[in-house]
C-alpha cells in the first residue's frame, strides 16, 4: 500500500496504533467503567479511524465504524451504560477493524462485508431508534449519480467518502456588481479537494459593441474530487445562488484520477447551452463507462498478479517492519553528532596536511569516544518499549481466561522496557505460547483453586527488566506448577532419557523443550499439543537468547527469557585459528587457558579448568583448517546451556566490537555461524554461535562414536 | 492598474500592471483594443499584475480571439505574475484553448 502513496501507508500505521489505544482502553474501562476519560478517548480513537478512512480510500472502514462511533457516543453521553457485552461487541469491531486494514485495498471481498453486516447488526440494538442501520449496507453500494443528500458527513469540518461532484455555475452577468467574483469562487473550491475546470461559452469579441467589460460571460463546468460533503461544496456559493444558476451533483463514489477527470469534462465541451438534466447525462454514462474500464483493468491486474475474486484476500505481509517511531530527541542528538563528526573529519585534515602524529592522536581519541555515543545513539533509534507487545496480552488472557473458564488477574511489570525493535516484533509469538501454556496448563479452575487454599483468581506476571547488558523477561503463574514426576515419566516414554538414568531438576525441565514433548493429559484448543515449547526454544535462541524454566510444584511455574539488547553489534573476542578469524560472542566467554599439544590432536578431548575436565574442541581439526598444527595454543572457554566447553584458536588478538553482517543465504545451513563482520583491516570474521555449534559438535561426535563404539559417550 | 507600450523585437507591447479587477476593466479594454489596432501581433506583459478578477481574464481570452481573427497568437513577454496564474488556474482560462499556449512557457516571447 505504501509503495502507492506513502500518507496511505502512514494512515495504517496510525490506526494500528489507534486500535492498540482502543483496545487498551476498553479494557481498562472493564474494570473500571466509570472513567469518562477512558469513554471519551475511545471514542476520539474510533472518530479519527472513520474520518481518516475515508480520507484514503478505505472506504468499508469507513462504513463500519460509523455506528461503532454512534454506539460510542451515545457512551460518552450517558445514553448508554457500559456492558460487558458492549466491550466485547466494540473489541469484536476492533479486530475487524484490524482485518480491513490489512486486507488489500479495493479487494473488500463479500466475506469481509459480510462480517461487518454481522457486526453492525449486533451494533443496532445500541443505536437509537430509527437510526438503527444508518450505515448503507455493503452490498447496495450507491450507483453512479445518487443524490447524497442523506450523506451523514455534513460538516465541512469531517470528512466523508470520497466523491466526484459534479458543478455547473453559470454566473449571472452582473454578479461582479454585488461584490461577488467567480474567480474568487472557485479558488474556494479549489482548496475544498482536486478540481478541474471547463471555462466555456460566448464572450463578445474586444471590439463588440455589446462587450461589457463589468459583465460576466459563460459557464463554468467543474468536477471536484473531494471527501467533503455536497453541503460544504454548496455553501461555497451561498451568496450568489439567487441571481446565478448553481447545480451540484455527486456523479461518483469513490476516488479518479486527474486524467480521468479531464477526459470527463472534455466530454462537456460544447454543452454550456444543454440542460441541466441533459449534461448529467451525458457525463453519467462517460462516468459509468470510465468506472467500467477501470473496474476491467483492476481486474486484468488482479487476475495476474492478486487474489481471484472469491478466495479470501490474501493478507500482506504485516508492514510493521517497515517504518518506526523514533522521538525526536533522539534524532536531535543523533544530527548533533553529526556535526561533531565533521569537524573531527576536519581536525583530521589539518593534522595530516601538518604531519602531527600528536593531533592525530588526539583526533583519535575523540573520533573513538564520538562513535561510541554515535553507535549508542544510532541503536537507540530502533529501541521501542516492549510495552507495546504486553498490551496485547492483556486482551488475550481476557479472551482465553473466559473460554476456558478461568479466573485471572494479568499483572506487566517493566513495560518501559527497551527493546530493539527487531527482537519485540519476533518474541511476539513466542511470549503468546507461554501466557497460553501459563493460562491453560498452569492455572488451575478457580474451584480446584479453593480447595487448595489459594484464592479463585490466578494470577499470571509478565515482567522486564534490563540485567547485565540483557533484557529479561520473565512469566510466571501461581498455578499448579509442572510435576517433575510426571516430566521423567513422559520423558522416559519417548526415550529422552534413559530408563535407569537419575536426571537431574535442570535436565528434567529441559526435555520439555524437546520437540513433540507435551505432559498435558488432554489436548485443548489452547494448547497441549506439545508443539511449541521447542519453537519457543529455537525462536528465542534465534535472538541469540537462552530460555529457563522453574516450577515449584503447586505453587507455580516460572520462564526466564534473556534477550540480547540488539541483534545489530555485539561485544565479542576476537580469535585467529590459521589464517581464518574468529568472533566468540562475550555472552558465552568465560575465560582463556593454554595448552601444550605433544601428541595427535584430536576434534574433542578433555582438559582440566579448575579441578574439573571440561570437553575441548579443536577449532583446526573441527574446520580442517590448513597449515601447521602449532604446539601451544589458547582455548577459549564458554558457557552455554549450563555446560563449559572449550575452543582450541592459534591466537587470541582481543576483544572487539563486531558489527553482524548477515550470511549470504548460500550458508545458511552453518547454523553454527551466526553472522560476520568487518575487521579494521578489511578482513572478515565469522561470529560463532557458540550453543549450535556445541550442538554441531556433538551431533557429529555422537554419531562417529556410536559407530565405532556404541559404549562410549561423549562427554556431557 | 497601470497601461505602457514598448516595442520589443519590431513588435508592440503592451505591458499591464496593479490591480485588474472590475474597477479598472473598462479601462484595461480601452488599452487592449488601441493595442491591437496599432499592432494585430500585439504581445502582452502581464508580469506586473498585482490583483486579477474575472474581468481582466475575459479580456484577456477576447483579445486572444481577436488576434486570432487576424491570423496570429496572442503571445506574451516576461513571466505571468502569481495573482494573474492563479486567477486563470481555478476559472479555467489556462485550460481554454486559445490562451493555453499564453499561459504556458511557451508562450512567452521575449
Amino acid at each position: 500500500m505504501s509503495d502507492i502513496d506513502p500518507s496511505i501507508g502512514l494512515y495504517v500505521e496510525e490506526t494500528r496504533e489507534l486500535l492498540g489505544e482502543l483496545e487498551r482502553g476498553l479494557l481498562e474501562l472493564e474494570s473500571n467503567p466509570g472513567d469518562t476519560e477512558r469513554v471519551d478517548a475511545c471514542f476520539r480513537a474510533m472518530h479519527t479511524i472513520k474520518g481518516g478512512g475515508a480520507m484514503f480510500g478505505f472506504d468499508e472502514i469507513s462504513r463500519f465504524t460509523h455506528d461503532v462511533e454512534t454506539v460510542l457516543d451515545r457512551v460518552r453521553s450517558g445514553e448508554l451504560p457500559i456492558t460487558r457485552e458492549l466491550l466485547s461487541l466494540t473489541l469484536a469491531a476492533k479486530d475487524h477493524i484490524l482485518v480491513l486494514l490489512e486486507a488489500p485495498r479495493d479487494t473488500a471481498v463479500d466475506e469481509l462485508r459480510q462480517a461487518s453486516d454481522v457486526l453492525l447488526a449486533a451494533f443496532a440494538a445500541y443505536l437509537p431508534n430509527g437510526t438503527a442501520g444508518h450505515a448503507q449496507p455493503a452490498l447496495d453500494q450507491p450507483a453512479a449519480g445518487a443524490a447524497t443528500d442523506d450523506n451523514p458527513y455534513a460538516c465541512p469540518a469531517q470528512s466523508g467518502p470520497p466523491g466526484i461532484y459534479w458543478v455547473r455555475l453559470r454566473p449571472s452577468a452582473t454578479m461582479l456588481h454585488t461584490g461577488n467574483d467567480p474567480v474568487r469562487l472557485l479558488a474556494e473550491l479549489d482548496t475544498l479537494g482536486m478540481v478541474r475546470v471547463l471555462r466555456h461559452g460566448p464572450l463578445p469579441a474586444l471590439d463588440d459593441s455589446d462587450y461589457d467589460p463589468e459583465a460576466v460571460y459563460g459557464v463554468f463546468d467543474l468536477l471536484v474530487c473531494t471527501p467533503c460533503s455536497a453541503e460544504s461544496l454548496r455553501d461555497v456559493f451561498i451568496f450568489v445562488e439567487g441571481d446565478s444558476e448553481v447545480s451540484l451533483t455527486r456523479i461518483h463514489t469513490g476516488l479518479l484520477r486527474g486524467s480521468d477527470l479531464d477526459e470527463l469534462l472534455a466530454t462537456l465541451v460544447g454543452q454550456d447551452e444543454a440542460t441541466i438534466d441533459a449534461a448529467q447525462q451525458r457525463l453519467e454514462a462517460h462516468v459509468a463507462a470510465k468506472v467500467a474500464a477501470i473496474d476491467v483493468a483492476k481486474k486484468k491486474v488482479q487476475a495476474r498478479t492478486g487474489p481471484t475474486e472469491g478466495e479470501p484476500a490474501a493478507r500482506p505481509q504485516p508492514t510493521a517492519a517497515a517504518t518506526l517511531r523514533v522521538d525526536a530527541g533522539r534524532l536531535d542528538s543523533l544530527v548533533s553528532m553529526v556535526g561533531e563528526l565533521v569537524i573531527l573529519q576536519s581536525r583530521l585534515r589539518q593534522a595530516a596536511k601538518a604531519k602531527d602524529i600528536d593531533a592525530v592522536a588526539e583526533v583519535d581519541e575523540d573520533l573513538e569516544r564520538l562513535t561510541d555515543t554515535l553507535r549508542d545513539v544510532a541503536l537507540g533509534l530502533r529501541m521501542l518499549p516492549i510495552g507495546s507487545v504486553f498490551s496485547q496480552f492483556t486482551r488475550l488472557t481476557r479472551d482465553l481466561s473466559a473460554s476456558l473458564g478461568k479466573e485471572v488477574e494479568f499483572v506487566a511489570v517493566g513495560g518501559e522496557t527497551e527493546l530493539d525493535k527487531t527482537v519485540i516484533d519476533r518474541m511476539k509469538d513466542p511470549l503468546v505460547h507461554l501466557l497460553r501454556n501459563s493460562l491453560d496448563h498452569g492455572l488451575e479452575p478457580p474451584q480446584e483453586r479453593l480447595a487448595n487454599g489459594k484464592p479463585a483468581c490466578g494470577r499470571i506476571t509478565l515482567s522486564a527488566m534490563h540485567s547485565a547488558g540483557n533484557v529479561v523477561i520473565v512469566i510466571a503463574d501461581d498455578g499448579r506448577g509442572i510435576d517433575l514426576s510426571v516430566v521423567r515419566r513422559k520423558a522416559m516414554e519417548r526415550g529422552l532419557i534413559a530408563p535407569d538414568a537419575e536426571p537431574t531438576e535442570k535436565e528434567l525441565f529441559d526435555c520439555i523443550f524437546k520437540p513433540g514433548f507435551s505432559t498435558a493429559a488432554t489436548v485443548s484448543d489452547v494448547s497441549g499439543r506439545g508443539v511449541g515449547m521447542d519453537v519457543v526454544k529455537r525462536n528465542i535462541e534465534a535472538l541469540r537468547g537462552t530460555v529457563e524454566l522453574e516450577s515449584v510444584l503447586g505453587q507455580g511455574a516460572r520462564v526466564t527469557i534473556r534477550l540480547p539488547l540488539t541483534l545489530a553489534i555485539i561485544d565479542g573476542f576476537n580469535v585467529m585459528v590459521g589464517g581464518d578469524s574468529y568472533i566468540v560472542p562475550l555472552a558465552n566467554l568465560r575465560g582463556f587457558q593454554e595448552r601444550f599439544v605433544n601428541e595427535v590432536v584430536r576434534t574433542v578431548e578433555t582438559l582440566e579448568r579448575m579441578g574439573e575436565l571440561v570437553p575441548v574442541v579443536s577449532l583446526r581439526r573441527l574446520f580442517a583448517v590448513p597449515g601447521q598444527q602449532p604446539v601451544y595454543e589458547r582455548v577459549v572457554i564458554t558457557e552455554t546451556e549450563g555446560e563449559t566447553v572449550g575452543f582450541c584458536v592459534d591466537r587470541v588478538i582481543g576483544r572487539q566490537q563486531a558489527v553482524i553482517k548477515s550470511l549470504d543465504d548460500c550458508y545458511r545451513h552453518l547454523k553454527w555461524i551466526s553472522g560476520t563482520t568487518i575487521n579494521g583491516d578489511g578482513s572478515i570474521s565469522l561470529i560463532l554461535d557458540v550453543p549450535q555449534l556445541v550442538r554441531f559438535v556433538r551431533s557429529r561426535e555422537e554419531t562417529r562414536l556410536q559407530a565405532t563404539d556404541p559404549s562410549r559417550t561423549l562427554v556431557q | 492598474m497601470e497601461l505602457t507600450r514598448f516595442e520589443d523585437a519590431g513588435k508592440l507591447v503592451l505591458a499591464i500592471a496593479g490591480k485588474c479587477t472590475v474597477e479598472h476593466a473598462a479601462a484595461l479594454r480601452e488599452g487592449l483594443l488601441a493595442a491591437v489596432a496599432t499592432d494585430p501581433r500585439l504581445v502582452l506583459d502581464i508580469s506586473g499584475v498585482e490583483e486579477a478578477d474575472i474581468t481582466f481574464l475575459q479580456l484577456v481570452l477576447s483579445t486572444a480571439h481577436t488576434v486570432a481573427r487576424s491570423g496570429g497568437t496572442l503571445t506574451r513577454h516576461g513571466p505571468v505574475s502569481q495573482a494573474a496564474i492563479s486567477a486563470a488556474r481555478v476559472s479555467g482560462f489556462t485550460q481554454t484553448p486559445q490562451l493555453t499556449t499564453f499561459f504556458s512557457d511557451e508562450g512567452r516571447d521575449g
